[in-house]
Formats: structure tokens, sequence, C-alpha cells
């Protein structure tokens, strides 16, 4: 199997089975070590569980995964699916008549001291405890006593903790100690007096604080971003990549009424495992920011989006003298391409978002410095001499020569593209300009102004395309909203503006384009095919390892809590200060124009 | 319980002095890993600061490299240790059922009046906290307080408004009282006069047990330490010399061969549990001795005494133990309460290194043997081997799943042996002397004598056995008498515990510490070894046996027993944590005379939905005393529902202690 196969959810790199055992009857293949749970889920046969995450080393406290199970010991006493290791042929009862007794006694349990508050709850309709106590559950309760009182307050900048909720699984716990390796919340006190809370000072503010909430089983941590915002069941999920940074995590889109709410990490073990950053789950902000550009634009006045279209229509065909184009490791391949084409003999120059902030989990998952999605998409397509400087240098040259008709500006990078200074004043010796741009900032504030024509660009979350990630990965960006009132996508526009200017035939759909692009560039997409991206993409040709940050970080350990493991023991071994253990959050990409984390 | 964080006040940067970081990392090297040193770090804030503050915790983190929020978690989890928010100085009067059985209850009332405050809170010169305490492992001394770590036993109003007065009016000039001067609470020496009960060539339990000289506790009760030469005068460490002349394999062989079963409640076979140690070819690696010196079970006060006067009948147990197992390191894990024990165990192991007991030759052929003891902070559940594994590597006391089990994978992952300190001290017994000796003490397995009360197939039950006696008798205490004995001589015979107090008839008794099941008073004729308790429907469990009298309200009994398991669950699983706390609310309900007939059924139900099904058996310790208070005195909890009232006012028993 090839490497890209381990990457799928559950996916593992050549599973061959050593055995087999059975559940509810069924026979299921499992390898020696696999608990029951785990050979359970690779067959699809799901035991409830709360305590335990494939991405987290095994607590065993929450009991809900207890199942009756023969030979083991001592025999008839019921065990842990989350932590008994299968024999060849063992039978396991999950859905039986005992084991749903088992069940019930936990829920029963579960529910005795929370405050059944789903109504308000925004966990509600993706909740576990909500889910099991439907399949599990009692109809009635014999609990009549006091419920236990535990407190509700912010841990961070991004996570609220609903404390009468928690049902002290430790997920949030084992995550800041054996992913994110930062360590700021722990169990307190203890018994059913126990919460979860943070060193007094010491906020949960690490660069994937986030991840809290998305694994918290019920409603007990919040992302304050989301919260109270939109019942989950009325959201619509689109699976797309993220934009922040040249990781490209896998996402959920979340929308409700053509808006999006929320972003939420989806599962692939060849880019983020089951993580994002708490930068990239805001990045939806910066579509809504005030400092985007809404409506297109005629010599600064607002007009119309077909209307500008025209005249960008009527500038390309009119165009004479020499073509110059800037874009961004923003656009997507798709854009790139047809950009490419658009621009022609044309000089090309591609800016690129500074570097900021890496940060490395334990387990592998890696922040880019790299903030630009598609920088290796744009290497690969226009070539190592339209990038950075040497693209720009090039493109001034042109522009300082005089000859140049028309300037393209492509800039759908948030913030605005951090064109060279130089670069922004030879623009205005294009004869004329037209722009495409996300967002007007100071940054690019002069290549708006005196624009013949300004397009409102598209944001990542509107796009439809594939950008390649840090490692080589090509990966999809679907489209979750639709581009802002009346305006068409980038790529559709860049489309128009290259059959305009009679270089290339129309293609109407992204597909088309890649396909083109596959066939034209077979040493960088050779092989692919867009339809067989998938949900979780393919390396493109000399693609590098997999996970961004593997073989860097701390291994977790892949075993029982009961045995002895490494500790919530800051990353630098012996002294470690606290300044170390707490790496700060970067969201420069958010500074500027509008949205700050402290504004939640 | 008080679920408030132990964080307040404002965060006062803190730093040790030079001398005192030194000190810190003089033990860290004691530990294969720094966070070991955690709780011992969190002792000097104590000493240093006067309490483990905000500004502690934060110091001891970056000296430990821990994540400040994990030592929050840490320190929460115990009770023990000094708050900010305390007084000069710290009452903790007992309250869980022995001692509420003497009077523990009414006293509190008094230290209450008597200091103006009620438990939890500060007297508003800043002088006194007050608080509830749980089982001191001194239950034959109720009424007791401990007083800044150190028990001030046998109290009552009198010597109780002494003590405060003094301390009020001299506080320069008052000295603490620490550890008992007491008699032995038996006629002493055995009786060679006592007349057999059974013909000539039967073996006659009551007989030996009256005639048995104590081993165990034979240089107890001196008021002090029995120093190294004194227990070598005795004859002490010369099986240390025998053991360390055998190969490793042979005296675990003798272990195994004597019989020896755990003291520590389990009563799992001693040697046996030695030879689960992988082979070294199979685990490389250290090897870990750890003594369990955490008892807390209600009821139970051996260890303590064993340490506090006779410490080094267990440091020569540790030494031959660690030769049978290749341990190099043994840690003794003594619960934060036993600030006396700890600080004469300390005494007794310097004195052992000194002696060459342990040090750098210790174990011969330049193996060297290191002993450390290390000090808890007052968590119950700590008493549960894995518990304490993860207690004495710095964290929460959390008990660990098994398997894997410690002898595979234990302390910092290699394979220990967790052991009671009785246990260990039977071990010098077994070397010093000898096997015949031991053997013919206590029930063998499957008894070819035909001992009529014990049932076949036992494992038998050999050895020397202390029992601690606490409750409504006339002479509470420890009795140092073989397996074999019946519960109802040691509780009425004359020599023992002298019977009820005066007008009284006994009602029940819990032989094996408070999480087992009671027996009634028809029940006690019954040989105290591991088999026949079992088959009686309870255990010997830590030898810890209460007994109550037939003015014992058994409703109020089960919410004191509830009360202390509730308060001692650690939390993480689902069953314990939240059925013993509903447990408790229904019972106090009842208590409080608004219980129904279903409640008792509800109580059945949340016992056999919580055992069985969690990481340790805490959940057998509160649901085994609910349903067999209940299984036995029935009629007692369908009384307090029916009438609506609880039946003695809300007493547990009628006051007085001993009569005596
Ligand atoms: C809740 C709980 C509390 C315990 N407390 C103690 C204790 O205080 N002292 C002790 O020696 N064993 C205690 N044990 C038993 C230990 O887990 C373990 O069985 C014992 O230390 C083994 O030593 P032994 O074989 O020498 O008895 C406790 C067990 C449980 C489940
Ligand atoms: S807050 Fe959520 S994830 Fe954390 S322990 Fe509670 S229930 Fe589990
Ligand atoms: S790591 Fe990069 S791709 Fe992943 S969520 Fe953060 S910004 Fe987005
Ligand atoms: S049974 Fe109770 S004490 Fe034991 S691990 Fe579970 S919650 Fe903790
Ligand atoms: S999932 Fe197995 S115990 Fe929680
Ligand atoms: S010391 Fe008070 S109950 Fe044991």
């Amino acid at each position: 199997m090839t490497a890209d196969a381990a990457a799928g959810p559950g996916g593992e790199p050549g599973f061959t089975p050593d055995f087999t055992f059975s559940i509810d009857g069924v026979t299921v293949p499992a390898k020696k070590g696999d608990t029951i749970l785990k050979a359970g889920l690779r067959a699809g046969k799901f035991i409830p569980h709360y305590c335990w995450h494939p991405g987290l080393s095994i607590a065993g406290n929450c009991r809900i995964c207890l199942v009756h199970a023969t030979k083991t010991m001592p025999p008839g006493k019921p065990v842990i699916a989350c932590a008994t290791e299968v024999v060849e042929g063992m039978e396991v009862e999950s859905d039986g008549p005992r084991t749903k007794e088992l069940r019930e006694g936990v829920m029963e349990f579960l529910l005795i001291n929370h405050p059944l508050d789903c109504p308000v709850c925004d966990q509600a309709g993706e909740c576990d405890l909500q889910q099991y106590s439907f399949d599990h559950g009692r109809e009635t309760s014999r609990f009549e006593e006091e419920k236990t009182q535990r407190p509700r307050k912010d841990l961070g900048p991004l996570i609220r903790f609903v404390g009468n909720r928690c049902i002290v699984c430790t997920r949030c716990v084992r995550f800041c100690e054996e992913v994110a390796g930062t360590g700021e919340l722990s169990v307190v006190n203890r018994g059913d007096a126990s919460w979860i809370d943070t060193f007094p000072g010491v906020e949960l503010d690490n660069p994937m604080s986030g991840c809290v909430a998305d694994i918290c089983p019920v409603g007990a941590l919040l992302d304050k971003d989301s919260m109270h915002s939109t019942r989950v069941w009325l959201l619509r999920g689109t699976k797309s990549v993220c934009a922040g940074c040249a990781t490209g995590c896998n996402v959920n889109v979340e929308t409700f009424d053509e808006k999006v709410k929320r972003i939420t990490p989806r599962e692939n073990q060849a880019v983020n495992r089951w993580w994002m950053c708490d930068a990239g789950r805001l990045t939806w902000r910066e579509a809504t920011a005030p400092a985007r550009v809404g409506a297109a634009r005629i010599a600064g006045q607002e007009v119309p989006f077909a209307r500008a279209l025209e005249r960008a229509l009527e500038l390309v065909r009119d165009a004479s003298g020499g073509v110059v184009g800037l874009t961004t490791g923003f656009a997507s391949n798709e854009e790139l391409f047809t950009f490419q084409g658009l621009v022609g003999r044309g000089a090309i120059a591609a800016a690129f978002a500074p570097d900021g902030a890496t940060f490395t989990s334990r387990d592998g998952f890696a922040i880019a410095a790299d903030k630009n999605p598609n920088r290796e998409g744009a290497r690969r397509i226009l070539g190592e001499g339209a990038l950075g400087a040497a693209g720009q240098d090039a493109a001034i040259a042109a522009l300082e020569e005089g000859k140049v008709g028309l300037a393209i500006v492509h800039d759908a990078a948030p913030g605005g593209a951090p064109w060279s200074p130089r670069l922004l004043a030879a623009l205005g010796k294009a004869k004329a300009r037209i722009v495409l741009a996300l967002h007007e900032t100071p940054a690019n504030a002069d290549a708006l102004r005196g624009a013949a024509v300004v397009l409102p660009a598209a944001h990542a979350t509107e796009k439809d395309g594939t950008f390649v990630n840090a490692m080589g990965r090509v990966q999809r960006v679907r489209p979750a909203v639709p581009p802002p009132a009346g305006a068409r996508s980038d790529l559709d526009v860049l489309e128009e503006l290259a059959r305009a200017a009679a270089l290339q035939p129309r293609v109407l759909s992204a597909a088309g384009v890649f396909r083109r692009l596959a066939q034209a560039l077979p040493a960088q997409f050779g092989g692919l095919d867009y339809n067989a991206l998938g949900e979780l993409g393919r390396p493109a040709p000399g693609a590098g390892e997999a996970l961004l940050g593997r073989g860097r970080p701390l291994p977790i350990v892949d075993g029982v809590r009961s045995g002895y493991e490494a500790g919530p023991v800051s990353r630098a071994p012996g002294r470690a200060d606290d300044e170390q253990v707490r790496p700060s959050v970067h969201h420069e990409s958010l500074v500027g124009y509008g949205t700050r984390r402290g504004d939640l | 319980m008080a679920t408030a964080l132990p964080t307040a006040g404002p965060l006062v940067e803190r730093t040790f002095t030079p001398e005192v970081e030194a000190e810190l990392e003089a033990l860290c090297a004691r530990y294969p890993e720094r966070r070991a040193a955690l709780l011992p770090a969190l002792r000097l804030c104590e000493r240093e600061f006067g309490s483990v503050d905000l500004g502690g915790m934060k110091l001891v983190a970056r000296l430990l490299g821990l994540a400040p929020a994990y030592v929050l978690g840490v320190v929460s989890f115990y009770t023990h240790f000094r708050r900010p928010t305390d007084g000069t100085y710290v009452i903790e009067v007992c309250r869980t059922l022995p001692c509420a059985l003497r009077g523990a209850d009414d006293f509190m009332q008094h230290v209450e009046r008597k200091l103006g405050i009620k438990a939890g809170e500060t007297t508003k010169d800043g002088m006194f906290t007050l608080k509830d305490a749980e089982c001191m492992a001194a239950c034959d001394k109720a009424p007791l307080i401990q007083l800044n770590g150190h028990n001030q036993e046998l109290l009552d109003p009198k010597t109780f408004d002494a003590l405060v007065d003094q301390l009020k009016a001299e506080p320069e000039a008052f000295e603490l009282r620490k550890g008992c001067r007491d008699p032995f609470p038996w006629t002493k020496p055995a009786d060679p006069a006592a007349q057999r009960t059974r013909p000539e060539g039967e073996r006659d339990y009551e007989h030996e047990a009256l005639t048995h000289e104590p081993t165990l506790l034979r240089r107890c009760y001196k008021g002090r330490a029995t120093t190294l030469a004194e227990y070598q005068a005795d004859g002490g460490y010369a099986g240390l010399k025998k053991a360390l002349a055998l190969p490793p394999q042979q005296v675990t062989d003798m272990v195994k061969d004597s019989g020896l079963r755990g003291r520590g409640g389990a009563g799992f076979p001693t040697g046996v549990k030695w030879t689960f140690i992988p082979g070294e070819d199979k685990v490389p690696g250290p090897r870990y001795l750890v003594i369990n010196c955490d008892e807390s079970e209600p009821g139970t006060f051996k260890d303590r005494r064993l340490i506090e006067e006779d410490p080094h009948l267990l440091l020569e147990g540790i030494a031959i133990s660690c030769h049978a197992i290749k341990s190099q390191h043994c840690y003794i894990y003594i619960r934060g309460e036993m600030v006396l024990g700890a600080e004469r165990l300390e005494a007794a192991v310097q004195e052992a290194y000194a002696a060459g007991v342990f040090g750098p030759d210790a174990l011969g052929k330049g193996r060297r043997l290191d002993c450390t003891v290390h000090r808890g902070a007052g968590a119950y559940i700590c008493g549960e081997e894995t518990a304490l594994l993860s207690s004495l590597e710095g964290g929460r006391g959390y008990p660990r799943l098994k398997p894997p089990f410690p002898a595979i994978k234990g302390a910092w992952g290699q394979p220990t042996i967790v052991n009671n300190v009785e246990t260990i001290c039977n071990v010098a017994l077994i070397l010093g002397r000898g096997l015949d000796w031991y053997k013919s003490l206590g029930t063998p397995p499957s008894p070819p004598d035909l001992y009529p009360k014990l049932p076949r197939g036992g494992a038998g039950s050999r050895g020397p056995k202390i029992w601690c006696v606490s409750g409504h008798v006339q002479r509470p205490g420890l009795y140092d008498v073989p397996f074999g004995v019946s519960l109802k001589q040691l509780i009425f015979d004359e020599r023992f515990c002298g019977g009820m107090r005066p007008g009284r008839k006994l009602k029940g008794v819990i032989p094996g510490g408070s999480s087992f099941q009671i027996l009634k008073a028809d029940e006690v004729d019954v040989p105290l070894c591991f088999d026949a308790v079992a088959n009686a429907g309870s255990s010997c469990g830590s030898a810890g046996v209460i007994v109550l009298d037939d003015s014992t309200n058994i409703v109020m009994a089960l919410v004191n027993v509830l009360r202390f398991y509730h308060h001692e669950s650690c939390g993480q699983c689902t069953p314990c944590r939240e059925g013993s706390g509903w447990m408790l609310k229904i019972v106090e309900r009842i208590a409080a005379g608004a219980g129904t007939l279903e409640d008792l059924d509800t109580i059945d139900a949340i016992a056999n939905q919580a055992c069985g099904k969690t990481i340790c058996v805490l959940a057998e310790a509160f649901s085994w005393p609910a349903q067999s208070y209940i299984a036995k005195f029935r009629d007692e909890f369908v009384e307090h529902i029916k009438q609506g009232r609880n039946l003695t006012g809300g007493r547990l028993c009628a006051p007085g202690g001993s009569g005596k």
C-alpha cells in the first residue's frame, strides 16, 4: 500500500491481520496488540467511548466502553474495550443485554450530576453524552438528590469551561500534555468535586488550544468564537483545507444561511492528524473583516460587478504593449495556471506573506512558518524565477521600461499582498491596471489606488480548486459560501480575462483547468487526477515526508496510561521557564484589519 | 468537602535560598525522574514559606520542569499540605467510624465550642484552624487530634482545654507531645498457665493465642524507637546476614514456602508475587521495592506502631526482600499524616546506612542498596498500590489500569513489588527465626488437623499477626496473636480486649477495616484467618477489627463510612466518582428521616452498578459496607424510613468511651 493510503481516517499502512476474534458474533480481524475498541473501529464496529481518543494515551476512566468478553481475567468480570487487548478467538458482547445493562449503569451515573441543559447547550446535536443517553440511557432517573456544582469560567482567550457539564474524561488535559505539550490544564480537587482548571495567571493559550473544544465529548469546553451562534444541527459542512499557512490542515467549513459559522479540523493523518491551530480556526473572519473589498470599482467609484468586469475585459482586449502580472501565495493552482496563460510572455511576480510563528506538537503536527497556503503551488507552476525578490525585480524592470500596457494584479492575500514599495511605485508606469483584491489595507492601498478596475477577490472559503501544501500534497479547497454579492470567483474572472485576451479557450471548471495543468506540467503535477484527489488530497511528484513535524517532536506514548509514561513535563528537559512551556500564539494574519483574538 | 481550590491569596513570587535549592537537588537525585521530587519539594515550601501557596507552586514547577497547572492539580488532590489560610496551629479532629464510636462527635462539638469556630474555619487571631479529619491510624487512642501533624491522643474536654489554654498562655513554652507512651494493652508475658481446651495432639488455637509471646510488637511500647544497637542486641539483622549468604532465588523460595500472605488487605501470597517479576533478559533495568506505609483504612493502626517504635524490623525486612527480588532501591511510601513516623524512620534509615545495611556495598560484591523515605500528603487512595506508585512518581494519586501489574510495569515503568509494612516485617522474622518456627504459627493450607471451623481448600494464613481492635471494647489496641485466634476470643477474652463496656452487648464486628462487610454478633465465632473470614462473608483485610455495641445506630454508622469513601474517591472513574456521592446522599436522607423503601433498592443497584466496573476496588469499599449493613440490619433501616425520623436523634451510639 502507498504511504498515501495511510492518510485516511483509521487508515493503517499495510494492515495485515494476525488473527480474528468476534464482536457480537461478527468476525473481526485484528493485529497483535490491538485493543477491542481499536480493532472494532477498524472493522466498522462502533463501541461507545468518551475518554478514549485515537490521538491520546488511554485513560480508561469513563467506563462507557465496558463490554463482556471471553478470555479475560478474572472470567466474567466486564472489561473496558479501550484498554483490553484482544486475543485470538475472543468473543466480545457489545450489543447484548448484559453489556447494555453496563452502559445503562454508566450513563445513569454520568447523568446524575449533569445539568441536562441540552436546550441551551452548544454541544447539543453533536454531544456524545446526549447521543449515548439516547442509545443507552434509561427513561427515568432514580436520582432525587441535589446535584454537585462546579464552576463556569473562561480558561483562555478561546475557551470557556462549563464545569457542571464536565464528565472528567481528561481528554483535554491529556491533549495539552501529550499533544500541545504545554500542560495548561489539570484536573483539580478529587472525587465528584473535581473539575478542569488552569493555574491562576497561566491561561489556556497555546497555538492549538481550540482543539480541546473539538475533543471534549460534551459541552464543557466551548469555542468562544462560535459559541451561542448557531444550533449545530443547522450547520452545513464543506470539506476543505485551511488557507492559514502552508500546512494545509484539512477542515470542515461549517456554514448556516450562506455564512461561515466556524471551522473545525478534519482528520488527515498525513497533514494535521486530528488537529488545527487556533489562528487557522479563525481565518473565516478574514472573509467578513471590515477591510474586505466588497464591491467592484471603476476608477475608484463603486459599480456593479458586471460593469467592472466588462471594463476589465475591454482593457485586456485593447491592451497594447506588454502585460505584467502580480499574484500571491494565496492563489490556487488553477488561478495561477490561468493567470500565467493570461499574462502570457509578460513578467509574472508572486509575493508572499512573511513568515510567522511555528509550532510543532508532540505528535508531529506542525504549524508552518510559511503563512502562504500555496507557495509550493506557485513554485511548481510559475517557476522559481517568478518568486519573491527575483520575480519582483523582473516585474519592476519591465514596468520601468515604460512599455507595459496593462498590469494585472491578483491579490487574494488576507491583509493585502506585501508588494515592495519599489514595485508599487513602478506599477504606476503601466498604462492601465486591473486589481482583484481580497482586502484593502495599508499594505496594498497603493496598488488599488489609481487602478482602472478593482474586482473583489474570493476568500479561501469561497474558492474551488487546489493548493499544494508545504510537504507537496495537492489538496482540494471547496467553496463553502458564495463570493460577495454579485461577484464571480477569481478563477471565473481570470478565465474570462484569458479568453478575452484570446490566448486560450475558455475552460469552465477548476477540474478542467487542473487537467490541463497536469498535462502541461508532468514533472510537477503528473499522474494526478482532480477527481481522485478525494477528501484527503494526494502527494504531488517529489512530495516530501507526509507529516510536516514528524521526526522533531517527542513521540506520544501509544500505550495504556496505567503504565509509566513520561509525565506532563514541559518540552524542555530539566529546568524550564514558564515562558518556554508556553509558546505564544501567532495571529499576525489577523492583525491589522479588524479581528484579533482578544476581541472574542 | 471543601471544593475551593488551594489558590487563595495573591501570587507572591517565591525563591529558595541556594542551600534549599541544593537540598531539592539532593532530593531529585534520589529518584530516576525529577517529577518524583514534587511532594518533597512542596514540603520544602511548607517549611520555608509556612504553607504551600501559589508562589511556592510556581517556584516548584519551574525547578522541576513541570507545568504550573500540573502542580496545582497535584496539590489540590491532597489534603495534608498547609494552606496559606491556615492558622498557626492546625487542629484536626478524627471523625472516622472507630473514633466516632469512642465519642469523637461529642468531642468535636466541645472543640468547636472551645475554639469558637467550626470545622474549616480559623480563629480571628489567626491562631487556630480547625479541620475535620479522617482516620489517623491511632483508632485505639480516640478521641484524638492532630496538632500540626502530631497526634494528641486519648483526649477529653478537660485535657483538650488545658492544651488550648497552655498554647494561648505560653506558646513558646509549649512542647508538642510526640508519639505514644502507653503500656502493653494486654497481659504480658504470655500466660503459661493457660488451659488447653482441645485434646492433646490436636491443634488448639485458643491455647496458642493465650500463650503466644508477641514477636512483631516485642520491642514496641517503649515510648520511643528501638535503636539499631538495641535491635541487634535482641538478635536483629541476623536474618539479613543469613539471607545475604543465600542466592536470591532461595530467599524467594523460603518466603514462598513460609506461606506468608500480604498484610495490606488483599492477602496475596508474598513469595508468589515476587516470582512475577520478569527475568532481567526480558525486562532489563532497575527493579524497585516499594513499602506501603500509607495505612489509612479506618480501623487499622499497626504499621504506624511498627515504624514509630521498631523501625529496624522493617528495614531488615527491606534489605532481605531487596536481595531476593534483586532490587537496589527501596522507597518507603509513608502517609503524610505520620510526621513522627517519617522522622523516626528517616533517623533509623540513617543509622542503617551508617551500619552498612544500606549503602555502597550493602548487598555484597559491591552491590549498592538505597532506601528512601517518601512522604505522602493526605489521600487514602494512595494506599492502593498503583495509586501509591502514581503518587510516588509525583502525580495525583490516581490508581492505574491493570494489567500491567506493578510486578511487570510499576514505578517508572520498571518491575516493582509493593508490600505492606507488616508483610516485610514478617520477611525479617522468617529469615531471623527460621521457617520451622514461622510455619508453626497460624493456620496451614487445607488444614490437615481438621480444625472444625476452617473451610477446606484455603491457602492458609501462616505466621504471627497484629490485630487492630477499635470501637466498643474495654481495651482497644494492638494484639500480636497468630492467625487462628477466634474473633470472639479476641474481643471477649480478659487477656485481650476484655469484652464490651459494662451493660452493653455486641452488635456487630467489621473484621478487616471499614471497607469490609459487617459480621453480626452471632457470626463472630470465626477463626481469624483469611479463608475462614472470607467464608463467613467478610475479610481479614488489613486486620482492622471494629467493634460495635448494641447502642450503635447502624444507619449513622453507614453515613460515617460512606462519608469517608466519598471523600476519598479519587474521582477518575464514573461509577465510583458519581456512585459514592449518590449513595451517601441517599443514606443521609434516610438518616434524616426522609428515606423511602425504594431507596434501599437504589442503594443496592448503585452498588451492583459500581462493583467490578472501576479501575480500583474503592467502588467495592463503599458498596460492601452498604450492602452488608442493609442486608444484616434491614429492620433498622426500615424503621428509620417508616418512622420518618432518626431513631437515635442523630447520634451514632451511646456516649462514653470504653467504660474504663
Ligand atoms: C482503596 C485501597 C486502599 C488500600 N490501602 C492500603 C494501605 O493503606 N496499606 C496497605 O498496605 N495496603 C493497602 N491497600 C492494598 C494495596 O493495594 C496492596 O494490595 C498492598 O499494599 C500489597 O501489599 P501486601 O501484599 O504486602 O499486602 C489498599 C488497597 C485499596 C484498594
Ligand atoms: S472538559 Fe470536556 S474534555 Fe475536559 S475532562 Fe471535562 S468532559 Fe473531558
Ligand atoms: S496550521 Fe496552518 S493550515 Fe493548519 S489550521 Fe493552522 S493556519 Fe491553518
Ligand atoms: S474506583 Fe474510585 S478510587 Fe478507584 S480509581 Fe476509580 S474513582 Fe478512583
Ligand atoms: S472509553 Fe474506555 S473507559 Fe472511557
Ligand atoms: S484514628 Fe480515628 S478512626 Fe482511626
